[in-house]
């Protein structure tokens, strides 16, 4: 093994450590917010520094790559996917946060059921989980196909939070003392939605490392 | 139109058979890096185009060899005129087994002239007159591989240059298109950025990242 492939295995077994990390946050944050869990909630908190110095160390450690072994090639595709992949982990662990800090610092102890079912909040998180997973399985395995069906799975998030203004409202003028509840809910539902982007931003910058392609802003191609 | 050009060319040092097929189009005023491990044909492939293999026994080639369209291995041709067309510059030319630079900057000295800038100057002017390049920046400290990239730069205005080069980076700074050779084979050849972001060769690949060669 050359020095610079001992430097990026070491990288990629960093970004799984960081993205394991991610995976449970949303998790954690699906758990939280079905149960209303309150210490769960303080848990994702906690933890949202864990990620935030992931961040700097992978950052830090591309940069250093850049600077002292001139990746070319897959090599350099690696590094400045791994760059982009850390900055949109990040991101979606912010979300995570979002949601646990709306469950902290609630005044109530419980979420009405009717709310959680008609927001679909728990079928949104699964398919938002289920994004970075299969993200983070095609970069173990390189495979730029499972990066690619990940699109398909984002347009089913925005297809239920695109009807989620009306379900909102309607929910509203059948119960007028929740509208808090469900405006947080609405709130919710957009930082779920924003997590999918941020896979499928992630899928993009696997299929660059894999294939040399360049995806982005290119909806023909993600087919 | 290609202002150098080799079409199917094979080169022989008895039964050697040291470049196979190469067949590439060097348009006017660009920098061409050539890139490979040691041995492989690349400064082979750089004298066919003053004819400096002429000078060894027992070689035979094959193909053609254009300059601005003209065949120069054809009969009547003026070697000694295409050799000041076609200026060459190696890594360590006569009388001393050093750099170019420290060649020139040498043969200043011995004439009393110790001026850093002066023997920059001559060191310039003397590489100014040549177009193939044979692994000249190599052991030179940073600064004056600058230099010497820049006066590349400069003098792409003019020339059409081939430079071979085992530096990478180098390659990657300097030229507009890159041919990566291995065993006297002409493996890829296209524009230099996608030779360094996302070569089409696994071999290219191996090469440049550094895990065989």
């Amino acid at each position: 093994m050359t020095h610079l492939e001992t430097e990026l295995s070491n990288l990629r077994l960093e970004l799984n450590e960081m993205w394991a990390l991610v995976i449970s946050q949303v998790k954690e944050s699906q758990y939280a917010l079905l149960n209303f869990d309150k210490d769960a909630a303080s848990e994702i908190l906690f933890k949202e520094k864990m990620v935030d110095v992931f961040e700097l160390k992978l950052d830090r450690d591309c940069e250093n790559i850049i600077a002292l072994y001139n990746p070319v090639a897959s090599d350099l595709r690696l590094t400045l996917a791994v760059i982009k992949i850390v900055l949109n982990l990040e991101r979606i662990a912010d979300f995570a946060k979002g949601i646990a800090k709306y469950i902290a610092k609630s005044p109530r102890d419980k979420i009405n059921p009717e709310l959680l079912e008609v927001s679909r909040v728990e079928e949104l998180l699964t398919n938002a989980l289920a994004m970075l997973m299969d993200a983070k399985t095609s970069l173990d395995n390189e495979n730029s196909r499972m990066a690619i069906s990940i699109f398909s799975k984002d347009s089913l998030i925005d297809e239920v939070t695109n009807g989620s203004n009306k379900v909102i409202s309607d929910y509203i003028l059948k119960h007028p003392d929740e509208i808090d509840e469900a405006l947080n809910m609405h709130n919710i539902i957009r930082k779920i939605e924003r997590m999918g982007d941020h896979s499928s931003n992630i899928a993009e910058e696997i299929v660059f490392y894999i294939e040399a392609k360049v995806l982005k802003h290119n909806k023909a191609a993600r087919k | 139109m290609a202002n150098i050009e080799t079409k199917n060319v094979n080169l022989y040092y008895g039964d050697f058979h040291a470049l196979k097929d190469i067949s590439m189009q060097m348009e006017k005023n660009t920098v061409t890096a050539l890139i490979g491990p040691s041995g492989c044909g690349k400064s082979t492939y750089l004298r066919l185009f003053n004819r400096m293999n002429d000078l060894i026994d027992n070689v035979k080639i094959q193909g053609d060899v254009l300059i601005d369209d003209e065949d120069i291995y054809r009969k009547g041709i003026n070697v000694d005129e295409l050799r000041i067309k076609v200026g060459m510059v190696f890594q360590k030319p006569n009388p001393f087994p050093k750099s170019v630079f420290e060649n020139v900057a040498y043969g200043l000295r011995v004439n009393g002239i110790n001026d850093k800038h002066i023997v920059e100057e001559t060191v310039v002017r003397s590489l100014k007159q040549s177009a193939l390049w044979d692994e000249v920046a190599s052991a030179l400290d940073p600064i004056s591989t600058a230099k010497i990239e820049e006066l590349i730069h400069e003098l792409k205005k003019e020339y059409t240059i081939v430079i071979v080069t085992h530096n990478m980076q180098q390659a990657g700074r300097v030229s507009d298109f890159t041919g990566f050779f291995y065993i006297g084979e002409l493996i890829e050849f296209g524009k230099t950025v996608d030779i360094f972001t996302s070569p089409k060769k696994h071999q290219t690949e191996n090469y440049i990242t550094g895990r065989f060669g």
